[in-house]
């Protein structure tokens, strides 16, 4: 195992390399000037036909203005010395920005994922056993429904309906740590996102592994319902869903951006939607830099911990 | 069997653990915490000035608008001005009328000839470690915040601060000392001008000007004003400042030297993307003050239009024509352009009602002097006209017009609408149907951008002088670089004339409008608003005063009544 992880990281780094090339080079060559989109948020104090001194000047203080090369091997110099730069819109260090902010989303993705399990699993199950029944046609149109209803829509919705209808929260914002009440909405509605492929995935390894021969056998046996389910049905069902979950929470943890928004919680994804809504280039590639490396490494532990859940599969 | 089952609990451990892990290692501290340490402190606070009758026993206000950037007075542009000026002072401080009031200095002279300006700081004024503020302090800062080295500094481009003597090499970082900034004594500063500049002291009411302890800067690196441990001369110090944790707080200075203590004890700003939810706030009386960029307020203004106070902001924003391009060189085409527009109709389709009292009919605004409700009389909608007018170009009439090609500089549905608007009616009266708008920036427009006559723009008077406005548009009128290409020597000559008037002279606002009137005249722009920037504020804050530059000037008097 301790060579196969070898020779996977080893691919993964020209994979590395070739992700942070093109989002460097589409990013620099594009169109768009991070220093106008940052100076267009002053449009009511700077005159905008008077700005266009201080945009150069800043260009300059930000090397934008030399050559596609002269940037490029800057920022490998920077990055191999573990400087990531400075956001341009923001003025701040970008390392610093993805390390305040990678463990609030690191812990949000996590927890939205036990959710989603802890939800999508039973619901799943439960609609596999009541197939083509009114509870499976509402389970599985229920989850597919929030799926559809975008979270910035959803989210003030909840809101309405929880702080101004029903007066039983204030607008949870910020973070004070995961094990706090204002982190409940935030959570369920990461949560919902992924729900219907969960139930989904279940509910079908379900279907399949209900008409197994060693099924129909447990229940002859006599064997209580919950028991066939628990024991036989769910442990082989669940092998495709559980590796899917690595990739559902890597998802969460790295795209969060309109709930960061939204609740005001200062994470990854708020970073990576101040990065990319100010075409703020440094911040972009440190965005991609962590995103290439968190899919690298769920790719990896997914493959390593499928042996351990089906023993029928080996690493060569 | 058990070897089985081994793996799923493993993993849950494993789960369970980085959970628990994770939880541990993540900063602490809420964003808008407002718990206990702020009432245990009132009583110094409050030491010397008695809170009024109708005072609640909590003197914090709760702020919310879009975003923050980072505290910095140099650089700031955003939303954390309304209090910069009250953390790091300006010399001077614009009251609503725009008129320089003392703050960190005390007043001023200007010699005969105009040229030398000797500031008076006050006796009293000291940073927050106790130490005197001198004149020494703000030379050093300057010098600093005009050079290079101050990443996103503003200061080095206001006209009047471009005048001072010597300062050029060090805005170019070939020097480090502005000779013009001359130290007399620990209190008082000369600024020498190669050139008489009146707005001087209104340049150096705005909060790009204000006085920040160098040191600090240097020694703190990005973060100086971040942690509430940087050097203040205010009323106000910053608590906590951290846009990569959302925390945003300033408090009282212990130290402030001034005679009239805030009633104040804290701000705490809330930082809200998602208008929606600051909204949702606002009903749940979440907050105190709000600042809101979209039509979300309109709501609002017409249940509670006492909760509104107006900035007196001097912006507008329009459509230039380069009239350097076709069609758009024959100024026939671009009268007939504007008069083909129900201006006072598009306007309130496009911002769905929110600006129909702030149609654009001159470039000078209601709140700065000089203004002229008809100084464009020939501004208006007559179709019938424009189709003479269009019809007298070297065009002819719409078959032979160019292609028009616009772009909206910004994803603003209300920008997209106006535009659309336009092309609706340039069609209907016109017959011109061959119009491209593009949302976004010119790049949009990839090769083609070169080629593009209609943009999107705004001009604000970011020091609220007419004259030196005026004086801006025309500057701007004929660079080319600004893609109008407007030649007018006799405007030009006006101009120099205007300049040489300050505006307490009585002749003062005729040259302002006479400018005006003949820029409007040349109909380089498609005119759509001027800007509507306005607070709202709960019945409970008490004495909330703002001024052009989007300061609370009334901050020392403000107060939280109880609800």
């Amino acid at each position: 195992m301790f060579v196969y992880t070898i020779k996977r990281l080893a691919v993964a780094i020209p994979t590395f390399i070739a992700v942070l090339l093109i989002t460097f080079t589409l990013t620099v060559l594009s169109p768009f000037d991070p220093v106008a989109m940052m100076m267009s948020q002053f449009e009511g104090t700077l005159d905008t036909l008077a700005r266009e001194e201080v945009i150069e000047r800043i260009r300059d203080q930000y090397g934008l203005n030399d050559s596609y090369w002269v940037q490029f091997s800057r920022w490998i110099g920077r990055l191999v010395q573990g400087d990531l730069g400075i956001s341009i819109n923001g003025q701040r260090d970008v390392l610093r920005m993805i390390v305040k902010t990678f463990p609030i989303s690191f812990q949000l993705g996590l927890a939205g994922a036990v959710v989603t399990t802890i939800l999508g699993i039973p619901l799943g199950c439960i609609a596999a056993l009541r197939q083509n029944t009114w509870l499976d046609y509402t389970i599985v149109g229920g989850t597919l429904g929030f799926r559809t209803v975008p979270v910035f829509v959803l989210a003030p919705l909840l809101l309405v309906l929880f702080v101004l209808v029903l007066d039983i929260m204030r607008v949870p914002r910020g973070w004070d740590g995961l094990f706090q009440s204002k982190v409940i909405l935030p959570v369920f509605i990461l949560a919902l996102g992924p729900l219907p492929v969960v139930v989904r995935q279940t509910r079908a390894a379900v279907l399949e592994v209900f008409s197994m021969d060693y099924v129909r056998t447990a229940k002859m046996k006599g064997l209580e319902m919950w028991r066939i389910i628990l024991r036989h049905i769910l442990r082989n069902a669940l092998i495709p869903v559980v590796t899917t979950l690595g990739f559902i929470a890597e998802g969460l943890i790295v795209g969060s951006i309109f709930l960061d928004s939204i609740f005001a919680i200062p994470g990854f994804g708020g970073v990576a939607e101040a990065g990319f809504r100010g075409f703020d280039y440094p911040v972009i590639m440190g965005v991609t830099m962590v995103s290439a490396i968190m899919i690298i490494l769920t790719n990896l532990i997914v493959d390593l911990v499928y042996p351990f859940l089906d023993p029928r599969i080996k690493i060569e | 069997m058990k070897g089985r089952v081994q793996p799923y609990l493993f993993a849950s451990l494993l789960l369970v653990l980085a959970l628990v892990v994770s939880a541990c290692a993540a900063p602490a501290g809420p964003a808008g915490s407002d718990s206990g340490d702020a009432m245990a402190e009132e009583g110094e606070a409050m030491a010397g000035r008695p809170l009024p009758d109708d005072a609640a026993e909590e003197q914090v206000i709760r702020y919310v608008t879009r975003n923050f950037s980072r505290m910095n007075p140099a650089s700031e542009g955003g939303f954390g001005r309304p209090f910069v000026s009250h953390i790091w002072m300006t010399l001077f401080l614009r009251d609503y009328e725009h008129t320089p009031q003392p703050w960190l200095a005390t007043g001023y002279d200007v010699s005969d000839d105009g040229l030398t300006y000797t500031i008076h700081i006050h006796p009293d004024a000291i940073w927050s470690d106790g130490s005197a503020v001198t004149a020494q302090d703000v030379k050093v800062y300057w010098e600093y915040a005009v050079s290079p080295e101050c990443i996103g500094c503003r200061m080095f481009n206001y006209s009047a601060i471009k005048l001072i003597e010597g300062i050029q090499p060090v805005v170019d970082g070939e020097a480090d000392e502005i000779p013009g900034l001359v130290v007399v004594d620990d209190k008082t500063l000369e600024i020498n001008l190669v050139a008489p500049k009146p707005i001087l002291i209104d340049t150096l009411a705005n909060y790009n000007t204000a006085i920040v302890k160098l040191e600090d800067i240097l020694e703190g690196g990005e973060f100086w004003a971040a942690d509430g441990t940087a050097r203040v001369n205010g009323p106000f110090k910053v608590k906590i400042w951290d846009p990569d944790t959302q925390e945003y707080e300033v408090e009282q200075n212990p130290m402030w030297w001034g005679d009239r203590k805030p009633y104040i004890e804290r701000i705490i700003g809330q930082a809200s993307a998602d208008e929606n939810v600051s909204f949702i706030m606002w009903q749940n009386d979440e907050v105190d003050v709000a600042h809101w960029l979209t039509n979300i307020r309109e709501p609002l203004r017409a249940e509670n239009p006492e909760s509104f106070t107006l900035i007196p902001y001097a912006t507008n924003f329009f459509y230039t024509l380069n009239t350097a391009l076709p069609p758009f060189d024959d100024i026939n085409v671009r009268r007939a352009l504007v008069h083909a527009v129900d201006w006072d109709l598009a306007i309130d389709a496009a911002w769905e009602g929110a600006r129909s009292d702030r149609v654009m009919k001159t470039h000078l605004t209601p709140e700065i002097q000089c203004y002229k409700a008809d100084n464009w009389p020939d501004f208006g909608y007559n179709p019938e006209l424009a189709r003479e007018e269009l019809a007298a170009s070297k065009y002819g009439g719409p078959e032979d017009l160019p292609k028009i090609r616009i772009t909206t500089n910004g994803q603003s549905p209300n920008y997209i609408r106006t535009a659309e608007i336009m092309m609706e009616m340039w069609k209907n009266n016109l017959g011109i149907t061959n119009v491209e708008m593009r949302p976004g920036r010119i790049d949009a427009w990839g090769q083609e951008g070169e080629e593009v006559q209609v943009l999107r723009r705004s001009s604000g008077a970011v020091i609220p002088d007419s004259a030196e406005w005026m004086n801006g548009f025309y500057q701007r009128l004929g660079d080319p670089a600004r893609q109008i290409n407007i030649v007018d020597e006799e405007l030009g000559a006006l101009v120099d004339e205007m300049a040489l008037h300050s505006s307490s002279d009585p002749e003062y606002c005729d040259f302002v409008q006479e400018v005006e009137s003949r820029i409007l005249g040349h109909y380089y722009f498609l005119p759509m608003i001027w800007d509507l920037y306005e607070y709202n504020t709960k019945p409970w804050i008490k004495g909330f005063d703002t001024n052009v530059d989007n300061n609370w000037i009334s901050l020392l008097d403000m107060y939280v009544a109880e609800r």
